[in-house]
């Protein structure tokens, strides 16, 4: 047999060190500023989702649009990173405690959109109308000024989140895409 | 080359030759329960995985079942129940079908199914054994695992839950997400397991400990030693996770349903007893 050249120290050096970083990125890492937007039909208010929650994520693995995340209490929350909700009702469907429910897509309310206009590409002169054209497709809640800049209607705005995920700001600035976006849900 | 050891005339001990010619009938003979375990563990991560990412929805070991038939985490769901302090009778239905399949299998879950036992388990190579009062340590922490669920509102223990780590990275896998939040949850848990100097499913789990007290009703699959053949050696006591010495005919409640018993028995002497089936069936 050939010995293998990874030694033992090395190997554990290895676990140790992703070990210690994967640590570090659970205290350090910052919390989403939609950690507190949840799936469709989720009970009110977030304490009572809270203590029904299981968080066996079967929610996440309902979604036909990956659209839930797990937050780091594994509570799910959507910001419209990885995509947006389509109110199909999967995940209430899946949920098996109640803390999803079917509910009417047309009433229903996830959170609502808000532009850092000090990143907005259309705020700080490029043109770019990305959200706008996606949410004319939806929810008709985003309108442009006279400069051609977004504004969130936030009546009409149900929280899907599919501004965010057509933002392309976070490519520009070379941010991450969690946290470089120029439009965010935040939960009501 | 290496020879057998054995196979040497100089160094031969007609008794330690007799046994290792047993050993090694054994190993053509016995199934290899190891390999099987293992491969049931990955292929139930696989499904949820897979099912993550094909949204089929089938869950997690936490919950898991397509449509209404679904089995649930018995100590999530008692743990969602103290939280909102509501019964949920739907959700209690799904608890209720792994108790009974629990109380026909025993704690599988954690020999079978659970991939904490891969990463946790020092079992009888724990530098310290286990508790006297194990059982009464056990149901505190369940009792209190239970019990800040009902004071905070929230079901606290599955946030760190090793099992729920794992599905959380499982998951995370089929979604396209981060698998470092699951990888420093379950780093923490075995820091602590190490820092006890206990074994972490032997000692601490409240989720195997639920599963213990469940399997206490299972009056199936049992390994016993065969008093004919076993010439107490700690054979099986050195090699079950839950430090369990079959030659003294211990409390099987906590038996994992493992088979390391049977494998590293020199004698062959571990059954599995099924005599209580044919016994329930015979007397219909
Ligand atoms: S309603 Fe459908 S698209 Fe929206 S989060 Fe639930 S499963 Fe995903
Ligand atoms: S399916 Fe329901 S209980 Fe499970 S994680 Fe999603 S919201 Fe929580
Ligand atoms: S602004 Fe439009 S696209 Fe963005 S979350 Fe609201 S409704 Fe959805
Ligand atoms: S004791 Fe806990 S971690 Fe160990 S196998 Fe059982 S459920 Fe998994």
């Amino acid at each position: 047999m050939n010995p293998s050249k990874f030694t033992r120290r090395e190997f554990l050096a290895l676990v140790g060190g992703v070990t210690a970083l994967s640590v570090t990125g659970l205290v350090l890492h910052p919390q989403s500023i939609s950690a507190e937007v949840r799936p469709p039909g989720a009970l009110a208010p977030n304490e009572l989702f809270r203590a029904a929650c299981l968080r066996c994520g079967k929610c996440v693995s309902a979604c036909p649009h990956q659209t839930i995340r797990q937050n780091n209490e594994r509570l799910p929350y959507i910001d419209g990173i990885n995509g947006w909700c389509f109110f199909c009702m999967d995940c209430g469907i899946a949920c098996p405690t109640g803390a999803l429910r079917p509910v009417d897509p047309h009433s229903t309310k996830l959170g609502t959109a808000i532009i850092d206009r000090a990143r907005c590409l259309a705020w700080t002169h490029l043109e770019c109308h990305a959200c706008y054209d996606q949410c004319v497709k939806l929810k008709q809640a985003i309108t442009l000024d006279a400069q051609k800049r977004p504004l969130v209607d936030l009546k009409r705005c149900n929280g899907c989140g599919a501004c965010v995920t057509v933002c392309p700001q976070s490519n520009l600035e070379g941010r991450s895409k969690e946290f470089g976006k120029a439009v965010a849900l935040v939960a009501d | 080359m290496e020879k057998p050891l054995h196979s040497s005339p100089i160094e031969f001990d007609s008794t330690e030759s007799f046994a290792r010619t047993e050993a090694d009938q054994k190993i053509e003979t016995q199934p290899r329960w190891k390999l099987w375990r293992a491969g049931m563990t990955l292929l139930a991560l696989i499904v949820i995985t897979l099912s993550a990412h094909w949204n089929l929805g089938l869950g997690t070991f936490s919950a898991f079942g397509w449509g209404p038939l679904r089995i649930a985490c018995p100590l999530g769901v008692a743990q969602v129940i103290a939280a909102t302090q509501t019964f949920i009778p739907y959700l209690a239905i799904a608890a209720l079908a792994t108790v009974v399949l629990t109380m026909i299998f025993g704690r599988v879950f954690c020999g079978w199914f659970c991939p904490g036992r891969w990463i946790f388990n020092r079992g009888p190579r724990a530098s310290k054994q286990p508790w006297g009062a194990r059982g009464w340590i056990q149901t505190g922490i369940l009792a209190g695992v239970i019990g800040v669920a009902y004071i905070f509102h929230n079901p606290l223990f599955c946030i760190i839950c090793p099992v729920g780590s794992i599905c959380r990275g499982a998951l995370a896998v089929g979604t396209g997400e981060s698998i470092l939040p699951s990888i420093g949850w379950l780093s923490a848990l075995v820091g602590t397991e190490w820092l006890s100097g206990r074994s972490w499913c032997r000692d601490l789990c409240p989720v195997g400990a639920l599963y213990s007290r469940i399997s206490a009703l299972n009056p199936f699959i049992k390994p016993k030693a065969n008093p004919a053949k076993c010439h107490p050696c700690n054979a099986c006591v050195n090699n079950c996770p839950e430090t369990l010495a079959l030659a003294k005919s211990p409390d099987l409640s906590t038996c994992t349903k493992c088979f390391a018993c049977v494998s590293a028995c020199p004698r062959d002497a571990v059954e599995i007893r099924a005599d209580k089936v044919i016994d329930f069936i015979g007397n219909k």
